[in-house]
């Protein structure tokens, strides 16, 4: 995935330029970490990057694809199989109960439903005591692994994390960005995460900081 | 996405049951009135249809009856000379005369017949009433003692019956009319006239009266081209005592007074239209909203906007669905009462709507609130459908 020169400005008064002339390149089998203070864009960059929202200017490229070019009808399926999402918000289908959740979530995918597979998931992830609950009865750690199971089980190629450790203890954290390094490791998928937390940060095979609408290389600004 | 739209109408149960009820309450008043509209509209096409008499001649004062023998042929005791058929015949413009002797009702307590049965006689010579009535078609032929039952008559074992102590035999069958000819017994009107003689309940009537020197009414059909409204004038001058009433006058002022109710009907309906739109519209909107987020998450996960919009429609359509079931229940139990009532108030044949109207009123009241629920849920679908994942996802979470 390949950003070149991207732009996006808000229309507030006054107007705010998250993005502005912002490049990033993310290869194979990579862990990116993207940090910085709150504010300053790093979920809008996400968001861009997954083709939810329109940039003014630039590129971002997707297996030589511009996203910011696509139909609908191919975002859709980017959606399915190239890139997943974990957002700041543990999104579910409040009608849905954990594991309906996760089936649903494959079926919108158009893949196996695969059963088998998502129990194992929630077990790993600790919720199999929780499969038959609705999002309401779960806390907002049991939510935000949800939300992370989800996306995983989607084998999509690139996954997108806003803040992923958040409201997660110290050793579920530890876990789910473990889990987000063995994914990349496997098969030449990578993984792009926001985070505050900068000793989850170092973890990333590159990290950067986003500051005044670029990226700047978290090591030499060290 | 049904399994999804199913959990949601489920899962918010209080809230799907309110918009389902407006929508019950909407479709209930669409069926009903589709049902007493086609019910009143029956009655006043039957009451022209019915005897085919163009004018009535009744007793002076008894005009007030003749709604009552027109449009439900409910007998009256009211009698005239017997010479007024003849008198009636003579008038110029009259093609067709025929008296009709209405006696009393009878019951299992003085013959052999099953409820409560009107006993009518009749001119079989003359008659051109019953005539286009009588099952198979042809000639009346009743002699003293054949009777013409009405189509709900009481079955009668044997084709005899005893009535006051004498036995008929049934000479034929008429078809079902909607009227309470249905459940008359015609005769002759010499056996007829016999019956009310020796009538307990109608010796009060005879007071200075002779049963077998009078008659009812004469139903009279004017000749082609003729004016019926001169015709009654010119039978009201020529055989006093008399008064003659114009079929289609009456037939007229009930259609007026039909008319209104369905004017009245029709305001109604679009009040109570406009006000379940716009409950509607506030329900659904609500509903959008709340749903805002999962919509933008289904985007997300790669569900298209179509899979989107129909994820919607089945949530609205499960509920729409539902609340006209019930309303539809309710319409046919509301329709019913109504339609009695109606039929009572303004004195109109029993005609009740078929089979066919009632599911084309159940057909009519579905399709009306189904409609009705997508137009109300059309303009924030299409505001979410237009919206981009992301702004979907953040509005949801407002």
């Amino acid at each position: 995935m390949e950003l070149s020169g991207v732009t996006k400005m808000f229309r507030s008064e006054p107007p705010v330029r998250p993005l502005d002339g912002l490049d990033l390149r993310v290869g194979a089998g990579e862990v990116v970490a993207v940090t910085g203070v709150s504010g300053k864009g790093k979920s809008t960059l996400l968001n861009v990057m997954g083709g939810l929202l329109r940039p003014d200017e630039g590129s971002v490229l997707f297996k030589g694809e511009d996203v910011c070019r696509a139909s609908a009808g191919r975002l859709d399926a980017l959606h399915r199989q190239g890139v997943g999402f974990v957002f700041q918000s543990p999104y579910l289908f409040q009608a849905l109960t954990a594991r309906e959740n996760l089936v649903f979530a494959r079926k919108a995918a158009r893949a196996r439903a695969d059963e088998e597979r998502v129990d194992d998931m929630l077990e790993r992830f600790g919720l199999a005591d929780r499969a038959d609950h609705l999002p309401c009865e779960l806390s907002v750690g049991q939510k935000r692994r949800l939300v992370v199971v989800r996306t995983l089980l989607a084998d999509h190629e690139v996954i997108l994390a806003d803040e992923p450790t958040n409201d997660l203890d110290e050793a579920w954290s530890d876990f789910v960005f473990g889990q987000f390094k063995d994914f990349a490791a496997t098969g030449g998928r990578a993984v792009v995460v926001v985070t505050h937390d900068q000793g989850y940060a170092r973890l990333a095979d590159t990290v950067y900081e986003l500051d005044g609408g670029v990226l700047h290389d978290a090591d030499a600004r060290a | 996405m049904l399994y999804l739209a199913w959990r949601n109408v489920v899962r918010r149960l209080g809230q799907s049951t309110v918009t389902a009820l407006i929508i019950a309450v909407v479709t209930c008043v669409v069926a009903a009135s589709v049902v007493v509209v086609v019910s009143l509209e029956r009655s006043v096409s039957l009451s022209r249809e019915r005897l085919g008499a163009d004018v009535m001649v009744l007793p002076v004062g008894a005009s007030s009856s003749a709604s009552e023998v027109l449009f439900t042929a409910q007998p009256v005791n009211v009698y005239l000379p017997d010479e007024t058929g003849s008198a009636v015949a003579g008038v110029d413009g009259v093609a067709q005369a025929t008296p009709q002797f209405f006696t009393q009702t009878v019951n299992e307590s003085c013959c052999s017949v099953v409820g409560v049965t009107r006993i009518v006689g009749i001119d079989a010579a003359t008659d051109f009433v019953l005539k286009p009535w009588v099952q198979g078609g042809g000639a009346i032929d009743l002699g003293p003692d054949g009777i013409l039952v009405g189509a709900k008559a009481p079955a009668i074992e044997g084709d005899q019956v005893s009535i006051l102590g004498s036995v008929f035999h049934v000479a034929g069958t008429l078809e079902e009319t909607g009227t309470s000819m249905d459940e008359t017994i015609f005769m002759d009107m010499g056996a007829a006239r016999t019956i009310a003689s020796g009538s307990p309940y109608l010796q009060g009537v005879w007071d200075g009266k002779d049963p077998f020197a009078s008659v009812s009414c004469v139903m009279v059909k004017a000749e082609q081209g003729s004016d019926a409204s001169q015709l009654a004038e010119s039978i009201m001058a020529l055989c006093p005592g008399t008064v003659a009433v114009v079929a289609s006058e009456v037939v007229a002022g009930a259609s007026a007074q039909l008319s209104a109710v369905e004017v009245l009907c029709a305001a109604l309906l679009g009040a109570l239209v406009v006000v379940a739109a716009l409950a509607l519209a506030g329900r659904f909107s609500a509903l959008v909203s709340s749903r805002m987020t999962e919509w933008g998450l289904m985007r997300t996960l790669g569900v298209g906007v179509h899979g989107v919009l129909a994820s919607m429609l089945c949530e609205v359509a499960l509920v729409a669905l539902a609340g006209a079931i019930v309303g539809v229940a309710c319409a046919f139990v509301a329709a019913t009462a109504a339609v009695g009532l109606l039929h009572g108030t303004f004195a109109l044949p029993g005609a009740a709507p078929s089979a066919g109207a009632y599911v084309a009123a159940a057909l009519a009241g579905i399709a009306f609130s189904l409609v009705l629920s997508a137009l109300a849920v059309a303009y924030p679908v299409a505001k979410v459908v237009r919206s981009d994942p992301q702004e979907t996802l953040a509005k949801g979470g407002l």
